[in-house]
């Protein structure tokens, strides 16, 4: 306890000091532009902005990712709330009360009920990474190469128990992920590969390039094919309504705490992520109250659920990528990836090797979220000004950045057409649903994963015993297979399902 | 949507069988995939039995929907609207002729063009909105990068001109 209490101290010393608010500060207003946008989320922005850290200290950087993703998250909610359509995919369960008690009039009380909830559940969230994520690295230190390899194999799985519709898609999306990470030098031998003999390739294809390219420009696409066009519900804000929101969130605590226990631990499972948490949080909380049967109509309890449940899972996700090096969510792939370039190797050496930037990132997570509290409940009508900017002005300049970020990587064109052509294929993917979150993943976990395999392999001379006769890789390894098929024989299962139905609907 | 289904899994399989011939078969290009002694896995092991097993993957996911296809015909709703598809080109091609000139024109005098392009011919602003923002941004990203980032972008025939101002 004592410990924890010392080393929590020595995070706000690091976050504490003025350059680092600014940094933040900065970080919450562009989370919540990008939140605010629909189309846009924090996956989005942390993707786009992601460059901007490379000249910042690592700690600094990692307050301005911080910042994004809470204030993003946050921000969501709003778009969500006043339009119908989610500001970001994890606020999408938002809608569905939110927006009801937008259009009866309570829509600045749905903002600050989603607000106040959003800071509980990211505030408590942060305590229970704080207790649960020392431990686990303790834990993971005693891991093998081939346990690594597991551990990997299980971070893909899980994308597939959870992610998209078909689980061959998911598979072919991490493969495609893992071959891409493959390209240029091999850094075992220093024999160039799968290049196809271009110079270009040689440098190795960055993942910071695919990153934009499909969650930027590829994403772009998708909003502009989609053309948003809704209307907006203007909150008439009142200040009773602050009181109002608080009085509400004490009345029915039991909830948010529940949801806010159960949105973490979803968190923490690998890919989960925050937007399986918020709809099952919603489900389960629905099934326990008392007015299950008026949730849907504009009840601030479903608000609630929902956003609380979110932001815990969006820091539950940085328990694995903190302690283990697996991300539990695509955002955290994205900052896992951001991590290595900035020096640090995620894993559980890090809390004994960079106690300085873990424990600034926990104590970053408690600032940040009020700031993005503060922010987004005093700033309310200047908010919905930003939800109304035209994606016609937004598409240029998200563009550009994305290019720019290409062309930085090497300082010549061949990064930026690739840029291009991953902003083409992600859209693509995106129309005929192969789920981009695994490939972002598989390309930044990929030497790793290849390293642990080869190193496990010569260990065991060639066999792949190896991983069957350790006991944590072979536990890892089933729950992996187990989490492969589950979806297969549930596809199975439903298809045969639909097709005795069809029958006895013929006869 | 069957055709871009179609589409993108064939796309998939080509891909993955032009991996392995890069790694395994074509002599420019090719590397040991095979184990040696004392190394493990040679370079070419890792990327080539994943193609292989993607080009699996590709055909489970392939095979059926040609069946289907076979079976059922290929009319059903298209992969995107004539409309949507319009729209998409609309805001693909500046992007594509932007990135084409950089060289040329250089990132900031071609980001101010297409800005304004664009906010012009596809979101329908008044020159008003669309030249101030095509200005104000571009020199926002040319204090942020140049100056203090010292980060210095392509810029083409601009060069001589904006060298002045760092």
């Amino acid at each position: 306890m004592e410990g924890i209490l010392s080393n929590l101290a020595l995070g706000f010393q690091v976050t504490f000091t003025p350059f680092n608010m600014l940094v933040g500060f900065l970080g919450v207003v562009l989370g919540m532009i990008f939140g605010l946008l629909p189309g846009l989320g924090p996956l989005n922005g942390v993707a786009i902005l992601l460059p901007v850290t490379f000249v910042l200290p690592a700690e600094s950087s990692m307050i301005f990712i911080a910042a994004i993703y809470y204030a993003g998250t946050a921000g969501g909610a709003i778009t969500s709330i006043s339009l119908n359509i989610p500001g970001t995919p994890m606020a999408a369960a938002t809608c569905l009360d939110g927006h009801p008690m937008a259009k009866k009039g309570e829509g600045a009380l749905a903002i600050f009920v989603a607000a106040t909830a959003s800071l509980i559940g990211g505030t408590l969230a942060c305590v229970g990474f704080v207790f649960l994520a020392p431990p686990l690295a303790r834990y993971a230190l005693a891991f093998g190469p081939c346990d690594y390899f597991a551990l990997m194999i299980l971070a893909y799985a899980c994308f597939a128990g959870l992610g998209g519709k078909s689980v061959t898609k998911t598979i072919i999306m991490t493969i495609f992920g893992l071959i891409v990470s493959c390209v240029g030098m091999d850094v075992v031998s220093g024999n160039p590969r799968v290049t196809f003999g271009y110079m270009g390739f040689y440098n190795a294809i960055t993942f910071l390039t695919a990153v934009v390219g499909m969650f930027g420009i590829g994403e772009v696409f998708v909003t502009i094919e989609k053309g948003i066009k809704a209307e907006i519900i203007h909150p008439d804000v009142k200040w009773k309504d602050y009181v109002q929101a608080w009085k509400l969130i004490v009345k029915h605590r039991v909830l948010v705490l529940s949801d806010t226990v159960l949105g973490f631990l979803v968190g923490v499972l690998p890919a989960a992520g925050a937007t399986p948490a918020s709809f099952m949080s919603y489900g389960f909380s629905k099934s326990f109250s008392k007015r299950s049967k008026e949730w849907g109509t504009g009840v601030p309890e479903g608000v609630m659920a929902t956003e609380s449940s979110n932001h815990a899972a969006s820091t539950g996700a940085f328990v694995p990528m903190v302690t283990l090096g697996i991300p539990g969510s695509p955002l955290a792939a994205i900052v896992l990836g951001g991590m290595l370039i900035w020096g640090l190797v995620p894993g559980p050496r890090l809390f004994i090797e960079q106690p300085r930037f873990v424990w600034g990132l926990i104590a970053c997570g408690f600032i940040v979220n009020i700031l993005a509290y503060i922010f987004e409940v005093s700033l309310v009508p200047l908010l919905m000004k930003v939800l109304k900017t035209p994606f016609t002005i937004m598409t240029p300049i998200i563009a550009i950045f994305c290019l720019i970020t290409g062309y930085v990587q090497n300082f010549g064109m061949v990064e930026v057409w690739e840029v291009l052509i991953f902003g083409i294929l992600g859209y693509f993917c995106k129309k005929t649903d192969y789920p981009v979150a695994p490939f972002i993943l598989a390309l930044v976990l990929g030497p790793m994963t290849e390293y642990a395999l080869r190193q496990s392999l010569l260990q065991s001379d060639g066999s792949l015993m190896i991983f069957v006769t350790h006991p944590i890789s072979l536990t890892l390894l089933i729950v992996s297979i187990f989490l492969y098929a589950f979806p297969i024989t549930k596809g199975v299962v439903e298809r045969k399902r639909l097709k005795r139905e069809a029958m006895e609907a013929k006869s | 949507m069957k055709k871009g289904e179609i589409y993108m899994a064939v796309f998939w399989a080509v891909l993955s069988i032009a991996i392995m011939l890069e790694t395994g078969v074509v002599p420019a290009t090719k590397v040991s995939i095979y184990w040696e002694k004392g190394v493990g896995p040679a370079s070419g092991w890792f990327p080539f039995y994943l193609a292989a097993l993607m080009l699996i993957c590709s055909l489970i996911v392939l095979i059926p929907k040609v069946i289907d296809a076979i079976k059922e015909g290929l009319a059903d709703k298209p992969f995107v609207t004539l409309e949507a598809l319009k729209e998409v080109l609309w805001g693909f091609w500046p992007m594509f002729v932007f990135v084409f000139t950089i060289p040329w024109l250089g990132f900031y005098l071609g980001a101010t063009i297409y800005i304004i392009y664009y906010m012009r011919a596809v979101g329908k602003h008044s020159w008003k909105l669309s030249i101030p923002t095509g200005i104000l941004f571009n020199v926002a990203v040319f204090y942020i990068f140049e100056k203090s980032l010292k980060l210095t972008l392509e810029k083409g025939i601009t060069e001589s001109l904006l060298i002045k101002l760092l």
